[in-house]
């Protein structure tokens, strides 16, 4: 929010608003140097994010210029160097974020990042030395934690996100290298680095936690047995329900004072993560089946009966994510129903809803009839969210939303397209239908509008 | 956090990574400098090293190992850990069992510790009951462009490792023979 673009609109309205007396003088300009301040602030970002490129081009360069003279050093010569060259970078570090300047704490930061660059290197460059061919991602993970200690003993942001990249690809290789289907480990060193950057408030170690978690929990789905593809269906639903849960935490996080700063990151890439698992839930499924196993093109009652029940531990992580997400919707019901809009409601009440329709999705016995109203229902409250997504985002001018909700759109259009029990004809037929409703909504809506407008500049004129 | 305490936390990470860096080095020093010294046959085969100059993929003749043709333990899973007992053969050190846990030996066998990596041999074409097992001798790292020679020896060429495996059973590479000859050894520093 706090852009150039912002602060320049500002600088040309609040004269007038001033001459006007909506704002005071005094007002006036307390905001104005507010806005300044904060713009100012963001622009530290780009010194920081250079600096950043800085180290990681000067770590590349390094490591390559050994690289090309490795052959004609000794062993002892070789380890000196490794050391070396990583202790250098951290006395570098600490000097620069001893010091008071911001110029200086920026280079101590770079450095920071360029130590751990060197710490993996040197893991690497070690192992080549004695020929160590050992469980490779043990190795990133090494590099991972070397990360870790340093987030907490000196935070730093950037170390932060390069750890949590490392994170995610220790456990992209244990889980595609070496079949550990759902690689619970990843859990805990997430944990350990989200904490740091929730505490702190580091946007971007935040964002890449979420992005962690979520490349874990896509890593799960893709991997996830073809054996047990009945209970993949479930885990969608889990992963729904989870990113449900955060993205209402991140509603949450609005009215605390330490986390408020993170609430819209947090917010839309729950949203983004909760609309790409509701997606694969309900149209893709585990390998290519949709969240009700049909067996054949027709809708009969074998086609739509439900292989598999969820297993115990399925049922409790929807119950548990399915709680949580609609306690928290609750309390910022309970919250906001005095002060907010009615559209601000209907999109609470609208999501705990569809999170309800999907708590009871498991303890259903999966006859055809349960099956075809909860499809029926999960579509259809799927389909009110991204309208109201679209009303919603449009009116509080949050683009993200509404592309959000476009794009969610979009992707089911396609998958629509390519499910096989369709005919060409009933897809074209549906999808016109769907287009025709759309609009007959947007009109009736339209006029709502308009009478209401009408009602309301009576008023004024009465 | 205080900023006192920055600086002091820093040089203690520092600390830490140093000494994994250095375990890793003691680790393979210590297996290089009081390991018994085997004999093992290979067959190299080659990719190119990600990070730098080329490397050999060593497979050994104990590499694969059939049930009916060793004696010991025969119920092994995909990444359980395997301790193999090697003898002195004619000429290479060749495996005569496979166990769970450390068995008790000789002064005239070698144990050495490995990861099953797959169950099931391939045994020109039929599929015979045994183990894949990996080392952690299985890369070795030589001078850009010389990994070729070793991947593809000419005719007669016989490619050979000279292995020290310590009392726990880890290995480490000591040197590449060619034709009996020490084409390149490990030295201490």
């Amino acid at each position: 929010m706090w852009d150039r673009a912002f602060l320049n609109r500002l600088r040309k309205d609040l004269p007038d608003w001033m001459e006007k007396g909506w704002v005071s003088p005094a007002g006036g300009a307390a905001i104005l140097h507010e806005a300044e301040y904060r713009v100012a602030q963001g622009i530290h970002a780009v010194p920081l994010a250079l600096a950043a490129i800085g180290a990681l081009t000067l770590g590349a360069g390094i490591i390559l210029f050994f690289a090309a003279n490795w052959d004609a050093m000794s062993k002892l010569s070789k380890l000196v160097t490794l050391f070396g060259s990583m202790w250098l970078a951290y006395a570098v570090a600490g000097r620069g974020l001893s010091g008071s300047a911001w110029a200086s704490r920026v280079i101590g930061h770079a450095m920071l990042l360029l130590g751990v660059i060197l710490f993996g290197a040197n893991i690497q460059l070690v192992a080549q030395i004695y020929h160590i061919d050992a469980h490779y991602p043990n190795g990133v993970l090494m590099w991972a934690l070397g990360a870790l200690a340093l987030v907490w003993a000196v935070p730093s942001q950037a170390v932060a996100v390069a750890g949590l990249a490392l994170a995610s690809l220790w456990s992209g290789m244990e889980t595609m290298d070496f079949d550990r289907y759902v690689h619970w480990p990843f859990l805990i060193v997430w944990a350990l680095f989200a904490g740091p950057a929730l505490y702190r408030g580091w946007k971007w170690a935040t964002l890449a936690a979420l992005l962690a978690l979520g490349t874990w929990c896509f890593l799960v789905m893709a991997t996830w047995p073809y054996a047990a593809h009945d209970q993949g269906l479930y885990l969608l639903q889990i992963f729904t329900l989870l990113a449900a849960t955060i993205f209402f935490a991140g509603i949450a996080m609005q009215d605390m004072p330490r986390l408020s700063t993170l609430s819209v990151i947090v917010q839309r890439t729950a949203l983004a993560g909760s609309l790409f698992a509701a997606h694969f839930f309900i149209y893709v499924g585990v390998h290519g089946l949709p969240w009700y196993s049909w067996a054949s093109r027709n809708f009969d009652e074998a086609g739509w009966m439900r292989a598999e029940k969820a297993s115990g531990v399925m049922t409790a992580l929807i119950v548990l994510f399915g709680l949580a997400a609609l306690g928290l919707a609750a309390g910022r019901y309970r919250r906001v129903a005095q002060t907010h809009s009615r559209r601000d409601m209907a999109g609470i009440i609208l999501a705990g809803i569809t999170v309800a329709v999907m708590l009871a999705n498991p303890f259903l016995p999966g006859r055809y009839v349960d099956t075809v109203l909860m499809y029926v229902a999960i579509n259809g409250t799927f389909f009110a969210i991204l309208v109201w997504m679209v009303v919603d985002g449009y009116r509080s001018g949050e683009r993200f939303q509404v592309y959000s909700a476009f794009a969610a759109y979009g992707a089911c259009l396609i998958a629509v397209y390519f499910m096989g029990f369709w005919t060409l004809m009933t897809r074209s037929l549906f999808v016109m239908a769907g287009g025709a409703i759309l609009i007959a909504g947007v009109y009736f809506l339209e006029r709502q509008r308009r009478r209401a407008n009408a009602r309301l500049e009576e008023g004024a004129a009465g | 956090m205080t900023k006192k305490y920055r600086i002091p936390l820093l040089a203690l990470v520092v600390l830490l990574q140093t000494a994994a860096l250095a375990g890793m080095v003691a680790i393979k020093q210590r297996t290089l400098a009081i390991g018994t010294p085997i004999l093992l046959e290979t067959a190299p085969i080659d990719p190119r090293s990600l990070f730098r100059g080329d490397y050999v993929r060593l497979n050994y003749e104990i590499s694969s190992l059939k049930y009916s043709e060793v004696g010991g333990d025969s119920d092994f899973d995909r990444h359980d850990t395997v301790f193999v007992v090697l003898q002195e053969g004619e000429k290479f050190w060749e495996p005569v069992s496979i166990h769970h846990e450390m068995p008790p030996h000789g002064d005239e066998t070698v144990v050495i510790r490995g990861k099953v990596q797959w169950t099931g041999i391939w045994d020109g074409g039929e599929e015979r009951n045994g183990i894949n097992v990996r080392y952690g001798i299985e890369s070795y790292f030589v001078p850009e462009g010389e990994g070729i020679a070793l991947e593809r020896p000419a005719v007669g060429e016989e490619i050979s490792l000279l292995v020290t495996v310590d009392p726990k059973g880890d290995a480490a590479i000591k040197a590449v023979l060619v034709n009996g000859e020490v084409r390149y050894e490990e030295k201490l520093f």
